[in-house]
């Protein structure tokens, strides 16, 4: 019964957010992310053969799917570089940053959710000692794939674009029409919703719109309109996102936010 | 009892490095087993309701520091798991060999379920979603299979005085 309570205890402490709670969590963090990594590192054989077991019918497709995207970004490698010149010469018109210019630090993806209720988010491998705060935005050089949720002294933790907590400002078509994205829960898509008059279409771009105080800059690819739903009030959008979050390498984390 | 705690620290410590670096990456079907909550049955089933609920309510807490969910959690759905387990192999029957490996993957089944419908009235989101039914019975396949490995690791903390429990 003391041993319950003792729980519920905790379970209050730390719904009320209890700073000393939270510290030894932290503290309890950072002192086993140099373990957690060493240990990685000598199990990765036996993962590298877990991966070969349980994941070989998917790798194989995921192989094939790769090949044929390799190819796509061939063509559109040169037709982007145009573009981002275009964009970066339009921006400097309005007085708008290009996203191209905010500092980031590159980090790489060495972890997985822990558990099995933690499918929206990954671990990096910079933390705060990298000059990583909270709410950064994480990128790959296609686009958008979360922002930072905990970072520690050598860890972050990052919430993905398709986790059903994750929002962000964004517009979408040719015409602009501000909405809100967020993550729809499924591992290969996110949604938003915008006035029903709004003029978009299957295959438009959806950029973050940076607007006010938002966590984002402006114009970073988050992904193409991939359905268009217009039976209710509103137009519901499916977004196919840019980047595979489910197999992330290496990211760039925007150092965009920490002052604010 | 020096020697039993230290054993009971070292695995405690390495279950729970197993659970944040082996079975991060390795996920058959998607899912992961949950150590800490098959080493809790374990330590009822092996050390006795109340000495397996202290033992559950560490190993819980362990796993709470690394855990993205409500902090204690944990802690309370291993020490109620092993307390119940410990009870039953202590008042109605004490399974051995496939059947004390079913009747961990029962109890991991319920436990995990039970976790994360506490998560979801805590306001948590992601925790009771349509997906909770499979990961709650592919948790329970992924701990009944391991079943084996954990009893003789926990019979070897406990070791003589666990017998003794088990004799009394």
């Amino acid at each position: 019964m003391l041993l319950v309570l003792s729980a519920i205890t905790l379970l209050t402490l730390d719904f009320r957010g209890f700073g000393p709670l939270d510290t030894v969590q932290r503290g309890f963090r950072n002192v086993f992310a140099p373990v957690r990594s060493g240990i990685e590192m000598v199990l990765s054989p036996a993962t590298d053969a877990g991966h070969g077991i349980f994941d070989y019918g998917s790798l194989k497709d995921e192989n094939r799917r790769l090949r044929e995207e390799i190819d796509a970004l061939k063509g559109a490698q040169l037709q982007s570089e145009v573009d981002r010149e275009t964009l970066k010469r339009l921006l400097a018109q309005i007085n708008s940053e290009y996203v191209g210019n905010y500092p980031r630090v590159v980090a790489r993806v060495v972890a997985g959710s822990i558990g099995n209720f933690d499918e929206y988010s990954v671990e990096i491998d910079k933390g705060s000692n990298a000059g990583l705060v909270k709410d950064m935005p994480v990128v790959t050089s296609a686009g958008l794939v979360g922002r930072l949720v905990e970072v520690y002294a050598t860890r972050s933790r990052m919430q993905l674009i398709t986790s059903p907590q994750f929002a962000v400002g964004v517009r979408v078509g040719q015409e602009v029409s501000l909405a809100k994205g967020t993550g729809s829960g499924n591992p290969l898509s996110a949604k938003a919703s915008i006035p029903i008059d709004a003029p978009v279409q299957v295959g438009d771009p959806v950029l973050t719109n940076g607007q006010d105080r938002s966590k984002f800059p402006p114009d970073i690819p988050m992904g193409r309109v991939k359905t268009v739903d217009r039976s209710s009030g509103t137009v519901a959008l499916e977004i196919e996102p840019v980047t595979n979050v489910a197999n992330l390498d290496f990211v760039a984390v925007i150092l965009f936010g920490g002052a604010r | 009892m020096i020697a039993t705690r230290a054993r009971l620290a070292i695995v405690m410590l390495v279950t729970f490095l197993l659970q944040v670096t082996l079975f991060v990456d390795i996920q058959p079907f998607g899912v992961a087993p949950e150590l800490p909550l098959l080493v809790s049955l374990h330590f009822g089933r092996v050390a006795g309701a109340e000495r397996g609920a202290t033992a559950g309510f560490f190993m819980g807490l362990f796993y709470d520091l690394q855990h993205p969910s409500p902090f204690g959690l944990w802690a309370l759905t291993c020490c109620i798991a092993a307390y119940f387990m410990g009870n039953l192999s202590e008042n109605l029957h004490r399974p051995t060999g496939v059947l004390a490996a079913v009747s961990t993957g029962i109890a991991s089944t319920i436990g995990v379920a039970s976790f994360a419908l506490g998560a979801a009235i805590l306001g948590q989101p992601g925790f009771a979603t349509p997906d909770l039914v499979r990961i709650s019975l592919l948790v329970g396949v992924c701990n009944l299979l391991l079943s084996p490995v954990a009893g003789r690791v926990i019979r070897w903390i406990y070791g003589s005085s666990g017998a003794l429990r088990a004799a009394t």
